[in-house]
């Protein structure tokens, strides 16, 4: 019943309504995600060769980078932004880190699954989970648990 | 019946000026493809608006034709001002000044100064399209607070309001000449013991501008203002305007 409720027009119109909001507010500086994007293709630029760190590392692929926009896109406006890095094994991550001790890591996979990691003071989580375009509940709980808002 | 009267001019238009605007950032858009874009265009423009205090901070190592790469990377550049930030790119320019938000005048002076060389050395055909955009931020103690400063922002069913966390809402308005566009855009949210209101008013003109005409882009400009302005002070209840400080003329 959900799959077919999914292929109405009104469905689709509703879910385009929400991407151009979506996608309104990511063009912001301060709300959205721009200055992160911007971050984001210079990673890229930086890191699309294979061996960017001299040992081996794999390149950033024009896959990894859809699969990173769209992430940073899923989040609501407002959201606190996170740092951008490349991991070896050819993900982009993005990690939010307030203060000492406190701190969450997610690298998204070309494949589309999120592979995060919590630090809160003592206590430590990490998980995997996919990616479907929305952002999974889960990680907006450590998100706000790690940032205080969200 | 909605859509049945397009908003009409009423230029200049009669809006107070406010000292304290919610404004965290006013953006211009101008997209106009540039004849080429590459490395050398880039150094070019990076010279350019260095004479009108802009310092750039990313240039792409690899600039593509803009016919083959939509999102070929971007040329950005700054100022000492930290609330300038200045992007060139295969669709055109940005600029936005973000807060403290001074005046609609310094951001146009900004925006001409810097798409006159531009239109010189990146010769667009024409400008194909107009945005401005304004984001509100303004933040509330109570949900009382937030009713009488924008009521348009609740439109929640009234046994559910207490348990939302976050409602938003686009709002799109007809307008009197139908190259002009304008939406509004409101997101509120609950963060720990506040709420926030975001209102991003976003007019836009998708006629064909000849790039060389400067007067007709302000005259274009001046419209987006107006409708942005529209927005803003329709959206905001009187009570809430004059706590961001109306000046007397």
């Amino acid at each position: 019943m959900i799959a077919q409720a999914r292929l109405t027009p009104e469905f689709r119109l509703l879910e385009q309504t929400q991407q151009a909001m979506r996608e309104a507010f990511a063009h912001s500086y301060t709300v959205g995600m721009q200055a992160v994007l911007d971050e984001l293709e210079q990673v890229w630029q930086e890191c699309r060769r294979k061996d960017w760190d001299g040992q081996g590392a794999r390149p950033l692929t024009g896959r990894a980078k859809e699969a990173a926009i769209e992430f940073l896109k899923a989040f609501p406006p407002g959201t606190a932004a996170p740092e951008v890095g490349a991991d070896p094994l050819g993900y982009f991550s993005f990690s939010w880190m307030p203060r000492p001790g406190w701190a969450l890591s997610v690298a998204v996979t070309p494949q589309r699954e999120l592979e995060y990691a919590v630090l809160l003071g003592s206590q430590r989580h990490c998980g995997r989970l996919p990616f479907y375009g929305e952002l999974p509940p889960e990680l907006a709980k450590w998100l706000e648990k790690v940032t205080g808002n969200v | 019946m909605l859509g049945s009267k397009p908003l009409a001019w009423e230029l200049p238009g009669s809006f107070p000026r406010l000292s304290r605007p919610p404004v965290v950032e006013a953006t211009v858009v101008l997209s106009a493809r540039p004849q080429r874009w590459d490395a050398s265009l880039c150094g070019k423009l990076a010279e350019a608006v260095a004479k009108h205090g802009f310092e750039v901070t990313a240039t792409p190592s690899d600039c593509s034709n803009p016919q083959e790469a939509a999102d070929a990377p971007s040329l950005l550049a700054g100022t000492r001002d930290p609330r300038l930030v200045l992007r060139f790119g295969p669709q055109g320019m940005q600029l936005s000044h973000l807060a403290p938000y001074t005046d609609w005048g310094t951001l146009k002076t900004h925006l001409l100064a810097v798409w006159a060389p531009f239109a010189t050395l990146a010769a667009p055909a024409s400008i194909d399209r107009v945005e401005v955009r304004f984001v509100n931020r303004v933040y509330f103690g109570d949900l009382a607070e937030l009713q009488r400063a924008c009521p348009a922002a609740c439109a929640i069913p009234a046994a559910l309001l207490p348990a939302a966390r976050c409602h938003a809402s686009a709002t799109e308005l007809a307008v009197q000449e139908a190259e002009y566009s304008l939406r509004v855009l409101l997101d509120v949210r609950a963060e720990a013991e506040r709420l926030r209101l975001l209102l991003m008013p976003e007019a836009g003109c998708s006629a064909q501008l000849p790039a060389d005409d400067v007067e007709q882009l302000e005259r274009v400009l001046e419209r987006m203002r107006y409708l942005k302005n529209k927005a803003f002070f329709t959206w905001f209840s009187r009570q809430a305007i004059e706590q961001f400080a109306v000046e007397k003329p």
